[in-house]
């Protein structure tokens, strides 16, 4: 029987044409496997004839995404999934990326571990696995993150299908240097415990949409990491100890402190290093600054850090008390280059609110205004916005700008409104000045863009711009 | 075909690399356009292309067409490094915004060749070790393959089936999950 099938082989082999995708090495093989984004459809391969049998298992990277027709049933994915990991032959994978945001069940905590088991002895680069966002009603289960000592990145959206997510009490994520989770909820002391002493090599953590189990303080503390996105709820104070951090982006955080490096270590970086450079390597000076919500935490960042290349603010205004405090909040902002003004959340007193940030911002090359969608909360009695008083535009200086950048602009009344404010002030109608339309619109109505010019200084380079087929392009 | 002159012609015409086909036949290229092959880029560092380097795995046919692509890509990165630095002049974006759609047109235009052409130059961009045009000829396979089944994908690239019917039930038997 072997022998008989063998024989054939032989035979048939004699009779192939000249070319053929069987004769390419194994790694084009993959290089073109790899290219159908599916695990499951490079397994299929598998049957073509005894050279493909074994191909698929040697993968580098292993995809299953929720979103081809083929996974309408749910568990058909994890099948998938469990199938493909059983079967994998090679004792490393470069990649693992499993996909099933929008898959509607839940998915059993002990399958995913399976999973993050295999990823933990296997996987040697980059992890992603992101689990349904919202699955349907159940009971919630714990799930653990075992220790991946050889992966370099983690990517772990846990959605909103488990009640906690546990992190390793012993051993190191060696390798980390990225690590990415989200909608998880988490216990202070894990966080705490995995960022500070187990992942020595760690450069970008992404803390998103997640909350502590309990309410607790946190402390970062990292000599390695350059980048920190941290939006952690239940967080009654964060305590930063990161001399490298470059990047920082706060979301909703009310407490704030800065660990200043020690005396010893500051002497230490003293000699031989220029001041400018002495200042970065002791942390004060960053690449980019985020603050989203709370802005009782910007008098503690405004005082730690020296100088920002890009200050990004979307900070809550309230109505009654919340100006005033506001106010007191930005009294003195830290030195930057480019200030961009995202007011989201919450933003009563808009104009005169943006305004007090322009002027306190006089060393600016460029402003990005972010327009908000509806006109501001009208005012509760007793409020402090003391609005009109406010608006005047004559005091703001701005001898560096350069460029102004207005997004989102729908032509709507106040929209116009806040942008004849903004020309009002001399060294912004000096500047180069560039409209973004609302991706949402394709045009404006008549004249917008006339009334708007006319509003500036007959000098005033002003531009309008179009969002078509996937770019931005000169409206006339 | 020009091949290594005297010493002087080699100064003037320093950054000229010399390949020979498997047939024998010569192309000179400049190094900008030579480099794209990691494989002579490291022959180039270790100082081996005097006298040309002989390219036994490519015929004359493959290798003009390899040198068509990595011409009309060397420029494409050429220009990257020189607007790198003024990425904000909008007159700039313009540019390169024009010149990436031609090289996206040509890529497609590249394509356009018989099954064996595309064979033999996904051969050549792994022998040579041209990264890009590996990705490119790697994906107009992949896409032919993308939601074909086993049946159709052995007919359009003439794949012989040698399992017996008893190892093919059981290879479906194992990857059943894949087929789900």
């Amino acid at each position: 029987m072997e022998q008989a099938a063998s024989r054939r082989r032989r035979q048939r082999r004699r009779l192939r044409p000249a070319y053929r995708i069987s004769d390419l090495p194994d790694n084009v093989l993959h290089s073109i496997l790899r290219r159908l984004g599916s695990a499951p459809a490079a397994a299929r391969t598998s049957v073509l004839s005894s050279r493909w049998r074994h191909v698929w298992a040697y993968l580098p990277q292993l995809v299953f995404q929720d979103s081809g027709y083929q996974f309408r049933n749910p568990s058909f994915f994890l099948n998938s999934v469990d199938g493909a990991l059983d079967r994998y032959a090679a004792t490393t994978l470069r990649s693992l990326y499993i996909s099933m945001f929008n898959v509607a069940s839940r998915v059993p905590a002990a399958r995913v571990s399976r999973w993050l088991r295999f990823s933990s002895e296997r996987v040697a680069g980059d992890l992603l696995l992101c689990l349904p966002w919202r699955p349907a009603d159940g009971e919630e289960e714990e799930l653990e993150l075992p220790v991946c000592a050889s992966t370099r990145t983690i990517q772990l959206g846990v959605g909103h299908g488990f009640r906690q997510l546990r992190l390793p009490r012993i051993g190191a994520f060696g390798a980390l240097t990225l690590m990415i989770i989200r909608d998880a909820r988490i216990d202070a002391n894990d966080l705490e415990r995995v960022v500070c002493w187990q992942c020595p090599c760690l450069v970008e953590l992404h803390l998103m949409a997640m909350s502590l189990v309990a309410v607790a303080d946190v402390t970062v503390r990292s000599a390695s990491l350059r980048r920190l996105h941290f939006e952690v709820e239940n967080t009654s104070r964060l305590v930063l100890d990161t001399p490298s951090i470059e990047e920082l982006s706060l979301s909703k955080v009310f407490k704030v402190s800065v660990v200043a490096p020690k005396f010893a270590e500051m002497i230490a970086q003293r000699h031989g290093a220029a001041a400018d450079l002495h200042r970065q390597l002791l942390g004060r000076r960053l690449r980019w600054l985020v603050v989203k919500g709370c802005h009782q935490v910007m008098p503690v960042l405004m005082r730690h850090f020296d100088a920002v290349d890009r200050l990004e603010l979307d900070l809550t205004v309230s109505s009654g008390e919340g100006y005033k405090t506001f106010l007191r909040a930005t009294n003195k902002l830290t030195k930057c280059d480019v200030l961009v003004v995202n007011m989201t959340t919450e933003w009563h007193a808009y104009e005169p609110s943006l305004l007090y940030l322009v002027r306190k911002s006089a060393a600016i090359r460029k402003l990005v205004v972010h327009l908000p969608w509806t006109e501001c909360s009208p005012c509760m009695p007793g409020c402090t916005c003391g609005r009109k008083g406010s608006e005047k535009t004559d005091n703001i200086k701005l001898d560096s700008l350069e460029e102004v950048e207005i997004n989102d602009f729908t032509g709507e009344y106040h929209h116009v409104k806040i942008v004849k404010l903004l020309l009002s002030c001399k060294d912004i109608s000096a500047s180069r000045i560039v409209v973004n339309i609302s991706p949402l619109l394709c045009s404006l109505s008549e004249g917008t863009c006339q009334r708007i010019r006319n509003e500036a200084h007959p000098s005033t380079n002003i531009r309008f711009n179009v969002w078509l087929h996937g770019r931005w392009e000169p409206y006339s | 075909m020009a091949s290594a002159g005297s010493g002087d012609e080699k100064a003037a015409a320093a950054a000229m690399i010399t390949l020979i086909s498997s047939d024998n036949e010569k192309f000179e290229v400049t190094e900008a356009t030579a480099t794209l092959s990691q494989t002579i880029r490291h022959m180039i560092e270790d100082g081996c292309t005097d006298g040309g380097v002989p390219l036994p795995n490519v015929t004359s046919k493959i290798l003009a067409r390899v040198i068509e692509y990595c011409k009309k890509h060397a420029t494409a990165a050429a220009g990257e490094e020189g607007s790198s630095s003024s990425f904000s002049d909008a007159a700039f974006l313009e540019v390169d915004r024009a010149f990436l759609e031609e090289l996206e047109e040509f890529d497609d235009a590249f394509l356009e060749v018989d099954r064996a052409t595309l064979f033999d130059l996904i051969l050549a961009a792994n022998y040579l070790d041209i990264k890009g045009l590996l990705n490119l000829t790697c994906q107009k396979v992949a896409d032919s393959v993308k939601g074909k089944t086993p049946e159709q994908i052995r007919e359009m690239y003439n794949i012989v089936n040698d399992l017996t019917p008893e190892e093919e039930a059981e290879i479906r038997r194992e990857t059943q999950w894949a087929f789900e």
